[in-house]
């Protein structure tokens, strides 16, 4: 199975690795739909269908956490999985984006390998 | 507000800085003497802010030139279709990146508050700034300093 997956981060630079990066790994992506914050991401998502959501937690406008907020509040959107890419690895950080409903942590830096495999994880496949 | 030794911070900005340019860039950064060009007229820098447990700001330098190699293998970009915004968003994401794993290796049960990554204007005199530590790329050099806010 193809995957559709929605790439949520503010540094156009860091969409661009993380689609690259997903081909590099072998993972089965479909299409990969890019937005620049989670007000953009829940724009794109009122008309897009996706199987998986990465989402960074600063951005501007509106940030990783308050995406999974809204994401948790809405009955459409709430089954959809989110592995949260971050530079922040600390404990608090981890826990609370686990507490708001994010299946999947992945901490910069990070390979192919892992990327892969966290999102294969969140998903529930297996390689 | 956490004492950290300096030897201690920059021990763990080295191993991030390994190891972001290991997993992200496909590069190897070897330590060096110096980095020709970084802080210059001609050079990309970025700056990320950093508070709550500890407090200070992360520099990142390093010539035009490798900021455009780093960008083309980081954007899978043809060096030529590289400009401008390109290498200062791949800088900045480094930056961050490199801030953000030296201080959760630090305290990983901390919080952790970094500002966003910002292009520093007018680098020149910038090496005057601080300890700096430089390293060697495939394609270049760079230099990173850290300095906590007394």
């Amino acid at each position: 199975m193809a995957y559709r997956v929605l790439v949520v981060d503010d540094s156009p630079a860091m969409r661009g690795f993380i689609r690259r990066v997903i081909a590099l790994s072998g993972f089965d992506a479909a299409e990969c739909l890019e937005a620049g914050d989670g007000a953009e991401a829940l724009e794109r998502l009122r008309t897009e269908t996706v199987d998986v959501i990465l989402t960074d937690i600063n951005m501007p406008r509106m940030d990783g956490e308050e995406l999974m907020k809204r994401l948790a509040a809405d009955e459409r959107l709430r089954s959809i999985p989110t592995l949260v890419v971050s530079t922040d690895s600390t404990k608090l950080r981890i826990g609370r984006m686990s507490e708001l409903g994010a299946q999947g942590y992945l901490s910069k830096p990070f390979s192919p390998e892992m990327l892969r495999g966290k999102l294969e994880r969140v998903l529930g496949v297996s390689s | 507000m956490t004492t950290i030794e300096d030897a201690t911070l920059r021990e763990a900005v080295s191993a991030a800085v390994e190891q972001a340019m290991d997993a992200m860039f496909f590069d190897a950064a070897e330590p060096a003497c110096e980095c020709t060009g970084a802080g210059a007229a001609d050079c990309v820098t970025a700056a990320v802010r950093f508070h709550d447990f500890i407090e200070g700001e992360f520099l990142l330098t390093m010539p035009r030139q490798t900021a455009v190699a780093l960008a083309a293998s980081f954007m899978a970009l043809d060096p030529e279709a590289v400009d401008a915004a390109h290498s200062e968003q791949t800088v900045c994401e480094l930056a961050n990146i490199i801030c953000g794993a030296a201080l959760s290796r630090l305290d990983p049960s901390a919080e952790l508050r970094l500002s966003p990554p910002e292009v520093v204007a007018g680098s020149c005199g910038l090496m005057e700034w601080g300890v700096w530590q430089h390293y060697r790329l495939l394609d270049g050099c760079m230099s990173v300093s850290i300095r906590l806010t007394p």
